[in-house]
């Protein structure tokens, strides 16, 4: 079955995404060969941390400059990403160290694993929670940063305005975009935990009981750091593009000509 | 002299953003309470005030084919003082063990607080811990969220919210005539027509782009769950034994598409709402556009759409996989197998995400054209 969908959705993306469909498949299966290549090292020891930034970058330029081009719009993007995930890196880190998320949940312990698989793994699955959440959010907070700058692109060059006015315009931007990504992540999270969910309810998990639970909050600490990092990433992005977009003078370009000037 | 410059320019900050101030008050209150509330539970609470952490041994891993894994176990001697019940104030002493890579057990620190069973009336002499206690930082992590939304966002953040609470109490109450015995394709189907029309009519109020949004996303949802079965039913068996959280019902496959339809919407309401009012500007805009400049600009916002979108998705189901991919991977599973065969679930959940997105780009342009443009006179 995975093989039908597979085939539909590379027919998709050829009839309905062109070029640009064939670069977004090849930034997929790039990001996909980054990430496997992050466990992979994760799983051979390296440090962690280490990991997730080196790979973070690559994703990060991957994705921005390779299928956005190479303009000052991905370029803004770009810091405004790596500025929101080293924000991030502080609040995760403090969060995770009280939430005790690492390893496995309680559920998947009482279940076959422990049958088939030693436990000792030799990686520090703390250090790796943390790894996984910040590479979670991401995809949304590239995302966000890419809408942000590029709408905010598109009213810079129209007329010369005060950095004041394109931070304000910027803002106006995220808030526009925010409930669809807000609604995404949740809806994106609801079917995935779906089945949790339904599991906690036949065992009559009262709702103290799912609050503490680890299985629940693996799951939702995940979504709510994205949450969190997209809402981040609009007034960063802004003040950043703003500040690019003043010094670049943007307003000297004609729309059409190249948006990398 | 330093206390009262502070002074200052925290009276100038209030008088400038008063609103904001008082947000800011509100949530460092309400994390003080929840860091402090102990006195609310019925259960018994201990805080962890003292850590003593020894070497006890080395496990070894002689699954990973011939480089055997060894970790280190410790033995963590804790000093709990209990934060409730009639005993407050006492303290117990506890062990724990845990190893290297916590990967089934905890590492404890100072300052953690645990659930506790205490013997009967409240002895101290058989106590364990039953688990962590993680709600409250769960609540600061939720008020730390609507904090952010409503400093940055303002009324828009508070609509936003509003929604996704009623949304949630949506999803709970339907959970609800699902264990009363309604078949959860049913209540999946309900929800995917409900879900839309209170998101987008609350999110975008009731404007012309709102309902061809509202329509792109009916035919999208639609099409692509048409797609779904007929991939379903022509289509290799999937294994649904394999799914993670499983209650023991005859309706596996059931679920794991009604899994799928729900995590779909967010995506196809995303792309919908972005182009159709992206082209209800356009067509606001410039009236005379003509149809192909029309299609030209929506496929081009459609392109820029699709390639982030397509990596939010693919970030976001994959990464929970990490743990379970390591620990295959320490138990001499290689990366590729484990790629090949025990990950399904999530690589389809992720292809047809990407596929729904890709529907939608098509479908929203064509009826934006549909019902945002003038009709004209055929020359």
């Amino acid at each position: 079955m995975i093989l039908i969908l597979v085939l539909f959705l590379l027919l998709l993306i050829v009839l309905i995404g062109g070029d640009r469909g064939v670069v977004s498949l090849l930034t997929i299966i790039g990001n996909l060969l980054v990430f496997f290549l992050m466990i992979w090292s994760m799983a051979a020891g390296f440090n962690p941390y280490l990991v997730t930034i080196l790979g973070g970058i690559l994703i990060n330029c991957l994705t921005l400059t390779y299928q956005n081009g190479k303009n000052i719009k991905t370029y803004s993007a770009f810091l405004s990403v790596i500025v929101v995930m080293i924000l991030l890196l502080a609040i995760v880190v403090l969060f995770s160290s009280k939430l005790h998320l690492e390893g496995l949940n309680e559920i998947e312990l009482k279940g076959e694993l422990s049958i088939f698989y030693s436990f000792i793994v030799g990686v520090d699955m703390h250090k790796v929670s943390i790894c996984l959440i910040l590479i979670g959010l991401l995809g949304a907070v590239m995302d966000t940063a890419v809408s942000v700058t590029s709408g905010l692109y598109e009213i810079a060059i129209a007329k010369k305005r005060t950095q004041k006015e394109l931070f304000h315009s910027g803002m106006c931007i995220g808030k526009d975009i925010l409930s669809t990504t807000v609604n995404t992540l949740f809806f994106a999270y609801i079917g995935e935990a779906l089945m949790l969910l339904i599991y906690l309810r036949e065992y009559h998990y009262s709702l103290l009981n799912i609050l503490n639970s680890k299985a629940f909050l693996q799951d939702f600490s995940c979504i709510a750091f994205s949450m969190i990092g997209c809402l981040l990433i609009i007034p960063i992005s802004s003040f950043i593009s703003s500040k690019l977009y003043i010094s670049k003078e943007v307003w000297k370009c004609s729309k059409d000509e190249n948006p990398s000037c | 002299m330093n206390l009262k410059i502070i002074k200052d320019k925290l009276h100038t900050l209030y008088k400038t953003y008063p609103k904001q101030m008082i947000l800011t008050i509100l949530f460092l209150f309400s994390v003080v309470f929840l860091l402090n509330n102990d006195f609310c539970y019925k259960t018994p609470i201990g805080k962890i005030v003292k850590v003593t952490t020894e070497t006890s041994k080395t496990i070894t891993n002689h699954n990973n084919g011939n480089f055997p894994i060894s970790e280190k176990s410790y033995v963590q001697t804790l000093t709990v003082k209990l934060l409730n019940t009639s005993k407050k104030g006492s303290t117990i002493t506890l062990k724990n063990t845990f190893t290297f890579s916590q990967m089934d057990s905890t590492k404890f620190a100072r300052g953690d607080k645990v659930f506790l069973s205490l013997g009967s009336n409240d002895s101290l002499t058989s106590s364990n811990i039953q688990g962590i206690k993680r709600d409250s930082y769960t609540f600061i992590l939720v008020a730390f969220f609507i904090y952010l939304i409503l400093l940055l966002t303002g009324k828009r953040g508070f609509f936003v919210t509003i929604t996704t609470i009623l949304n949630i109490a949506v999803f709970v109450f339907s959970l609800h005539f699902y264990s009363e015995g309604m078949n959860i394709l049913l209540v999946a189907n309900i929800l995917i027509f409900v879900f839309p029309c209170v998101t987008l009519l609350l999110s975008n109020g009731i404007k012309k782009s709102t309902f061809v949004a509202l329509s792109s996303t009916f035919l999208t949802l639609t099409i692509s769950l048409l797609l779904f079965k007929f991939a379903l039913t022509y289509g290799e068996e999937i294994d649904y034994a394999a799914l993670d959280y499983i209650v023991g019902g005859h309706d596996l496959e059931q679920i794991f598409f009604a899994s799928v339809e729900l995590a779909g919407l967010g995506v196809i309401m995303d792309v919908s709402v972005s182009l159709c009012s992206s082209l209800y500007e356009l067509a606001k805009k410039t009236p005379d556009i003509s149809r192909k400049e029309f299609f030209l600009s929506g496929r081009q916002i459609g392109y820029d759409i699709m390639g982030t979108m397509i990596n939010v998705l693919l970030f976001t189901y994959v990464c929970g996989l990490m743990p379970l991919i390591i620990l295959k991977m320490k138990n001499d599973i290689s990366l590729i197998t484990i790629i090949k065969l025990q990950i399904p679930f999530e690589i389809c959940r992720f292809l047809f995400g990407s596929i729904q997105i890709l529907l939608a780009i098509p479908i929203s342009i064509l009826l934006s054209s549909l019902f945002l443009l003038k009709r004209r006179n055929r020359k």
